[in-house]
């Protein structure tokens, strides 16, 4: 939150208002001292701008491309969610809580279409309780036509970790979870699907993960990020079917 | 005695086995020769024309492993977009089927439309005169969905 405090500084008109000293407002963990109701409200609509801005610090337009040749852009970013689109135009709303499955997904031009949302439990949960606590919730999946399905999840969040991103050693968060169905008549587990997966806060992004279901596992790496004005279509081409020629 | 009295039974036993392995063996081999007789019908000006005219198309290029979604104007244009890209062109259909295609200055291409199962196909007649499956077609939605974005 010190980027934050530096960008609330970095605006004259705020410091003037903080100068004011009437009121307090602590947003995570950054105080600034407001003068009229004006300004507060003002202040207000602006910090929680910046708070959704900072939660993700890629542009919109840029574009992802993974190990496994899938390729994404992101469309949008709004209250912490952010709206990605593949190459097959196929729309996915994801959460910055990278164990909450996609919030809805939305196909272009085929029928697939679904949203979900947590029914039980409290996935946000996750990063309050101590590392290696695991955090169980139920996914509902909605479609279009009114069919419903639930997932049950139960997930760990296992602290930092420094891992080599995009050529960086940065700092990611280590995830494993498990979906799981109860068995009807013994009550005990049968997962159905394991994650292990690492998420960089300052990208806002799963940089790797491994999936296995259906007793399959794969694994998927970022690779890259380009750039909103250097996606341009050749350039964007040749590293995505470099990229999948090598699968 | 008994055993010599046995074995003509068993021979029996034995050829009603082989029979009802025969039986089975060819109903089996009957449902192996299904998909074989998918015929790969290269399609018909009429068809090809029901398919993409005034429709969005999503094709995957067997080659280069790329999406891309076109959209077929009545009025012979084309306008399609590949990784978020998109370029104009135009678009006819020859009395024997084939598809024609180009954008910018190149020269369009014309080439056979096929049906493999349930599948459509765009295909390429290589010089021994073999066909190769050159791009897949996922979907065709009526309209430009293209227009939309």
């Amino acid at each position: 939150m010190r980027k934050l405090a530096c960008m609330l500084g970095a605006v004259p008109g705020l410091t003037r208002a903080a100068r004011a000293n009437r009121i307090l407002i602590d947003v995570m963990g950054v105080s600034v001292k407001l003068g009229s109701n004006a300004s507060r409200t003002l202040m207000l609509v602006f910090v929680f701008s910046l708070v959704t801005t900072v939660s993700a610090s890629l542009p919109v337009g840029s574009i992802a491309l993974y190990s496994d040749g899938k390729v994404e852009k992101l469309l949008s970013v709004e209250g912490g969610r952010m709206l990605w689109e593949d190459d097959r135009k196929r729309q996915y709303l994801r959460s910055d809580n990278p164990v909450v499955p996609t919030i809805e997904r939305r196909d272009f031009l085929g029928k697939t279409r679904y949203t979900q949302e947590v029914s039980l439990g409290d996935p946000d949960q996750i990063r309050k309780v101590p590392h290696g606590t695991p955090v169980e919730f139920v996914v509902v999946r909605q479609r279009p036509s009114g069919a419903r399905s639930t997932r049950r999840w139960e997930c760990v969040y296992h602290g930092n970790k420094g891992k080599k991103v995009l050529g960086r050693n940065e700092q990611v968060e280590q995830y494993s979870c498990e979906r799981f169905v109860v068995h009807r008549k013994f009550w005990h587990r049968l997962v159905k699907e394991e994650i292990a997966l690492s998420f960089s806060r300052k990208l806002g992004l799963v940089v790797d993960m491994k999936r296995t279901r259906s007793e399959k596992t794969k694994r998927r790496k970022l690779v890259e990020i380009v750039p909103p004005e250097k996606a341009a279509y050749r350039r964007l081409s040749k590293k995505v079917r470099k990229l999948r020629a090598s699968k | 005695m008994p055993q010599r009295a046995g074995v003509p039974k068993d021979g029996f036993r034995c050829v009603g086995h082989i029979l009802m392995a025969a039986v089975v063996m060819s109903l089996l081999s009957g449902c192996q020769t299904a998909p074989t007789q998918r015929t790969n019908a290269v399609l018909t000006e009429s068809a090809v024309k029901r398919l993409f005219v005034g429709n969005t198309v999503e094709s995957y290029n067997l080659n280069t492993s790329l999406t891309s979604f076109t959209y077929y104007h009545p009025n012979g244009e084309a306008i399609q977009e590949r990784l978020w890209s998109r370029r104009l062109g135009a678009w006819s259909i020859e009395p024997d089927g084939k598809i024609c295609l180009g954008f910018g200055k190149r020269e369009p291409k014309c080439r056979h439309i096929i049906k493999d199962g349930d599948r459509y196909f765009k295909i390429l007649l290589d010089e021994d005169g073999k066909s190769q499956k050159i791009v897949r077609y996922r979907y065709f939605a009526e309209g430009n969905a293209l227009g939309r974005n």
